[in-house]
């Protein structure tokens, strides 16, 4: 199962990689949106795990054009942001709009749940 | 209180890494060279963090009011340069300080030791290896000026502002050091707002020049 990383910060983008290479997933990774676009487009993905804060674009800007594709519309989207959901100011429903099953806080993750809600996901689209 | 909201934010990346990283660490599933590995970045985390409480500190200070004094731009740069020239060649950068006078303006010398620091940070992160970072002190009239030449791709027109707003960086950098926080710039502007300057970008073919300028509030001695 491929899973995208989309997360700017070089260490954690190596951290999630190392974890889920170790937990048996395939791991594309990129560090803008520009580049995960050319990923998707490239390779595809079966679940995308998204920063909200990317240089030139935010993650946002990423869902919404992930949506006007269908191909890439359908594809689950974990949000793993250190801003708080609250700061968006979106229903639940909102989100599930942009294709986020999940919206995950970054300093109340730990790595090992991150892997356990990309397995569920991942379980779920099977 | 937006420095210090930022500040926060920023620090979220670092203790979420340091969390991650020892994490993996104690559930014992890591080779050595992997357990090395986490635990140098450990180490760059923990940097970054102390950065960023300095980064809070300098805030704090400067609420209260700026201590003045006579500072020679010129001696503040070659300073930082000495500071950073490790950091350089490690990415294949030569920083040079041209020849000229040495203008005392009346300032704070932590405020500008910061602000050249995070203009020739920004210089290395963005210049092309095997390149020179040119770095000027220059008197215009009753104003000094510290000009940053890198070589990097330059700056778009439509970013030349924005880059200087928290979360501004407008590409991602070609030797950005892990887990840097992207604020240096902003920082700047504020502290050189702070100390009566200005931080200004020009776009050139070959990559940007920033410049930080100074009011000599009054002519001190030359040397």
């Amino acid at each position: 199962m491929r899973v995208l990383i989309v997360e700017d910060d070089q260490l954690l983008r190596e951290l999630y990689e190392d974890a889920l290479n170790a937990a048996g997933f395939e791991v594309l990774t990129s560090r803008h949106a520009q580049e995960a676009v050319s990923m998707l487009d490239e390779y595809g993905a079966e679940v995308v795990v998204m920063d909200m804060m990317l240089p030139g674009h935010n993650g946002l800007e990423i869902l919404h054009e992930m949506q006007s594709y269908s191909d890439w519309a359908r594809i689950p989207v974990i949000v793993l942001s250190a801003r708080h959901p609250d700061e968006f100011r979106m229903s639940q429903r909102d989100w599930q709009l942009l294709g986020v099953v999940k919206y995950l806080y970054k300093p109340e993750t730990k790595v090992h749940q991150l892997v356990k809600e990309i397995a569920g996901v991942v379980a779920h689209v099977r | 209180m937006e420095l210090l909201a930022a500040t926060a934010h920023d620090m979220k990346t670092p203790l979420v890494l340091m969390s991650g990283l020892s994490e993996r660490l104690l559930s014992g599933s890591l080779t050595e060279a992997q357990t090395k590995q986490y635990l140098e970045r450990i180490n760059i985390s923990s940097d970054r963090l102390l950065q960023l409480v300095e980064v809070l500190s300098g805030a704090r200070n400067r609420q209260n009011d700026l201590a003045l004094a006579p500072v020679s731009i010129r001696l503040v740069a070659a300073e930082v340069i000495d500071d950073l020239q490790l950091h350089a060649a490690h990415r294949h950068l030569t920083l040079q300080l041209l020849e000229g006078r040495s203008p005392v303006v009346l300032t704070n010398r932590t405020a500008v030791y910061r602000i050249i620091s995070n203009l020739l940070d920004n210089a290395i992160k963005y210049s092309r290896p095997n390149s020179t970072i040119q770095i000027r002190v220059l008197r215009r009239g009753s104003r000094v000026s510290l000009t940053v030449q890198d070589t990097g791709a330059g700056v778009r027109k439509d970013d030349l502002d924005k880059i200087f707003t928290l979360f501004g960086q407008a590409v991602e950098p070609t030797n950005a050091l892990p887990g840097s926080s992207g604020m240096g710039l902003y920082i700047s502007r504020q502290l050189a707002d702070s100390i009566d300057g200005t931080l200004g970008v020009v776009p050139r073919k070959d990559g940007s020049v920033f410049s930080l300028t100074l009011p000599m509030v009054r002519q001190l001695r030359m040397f």
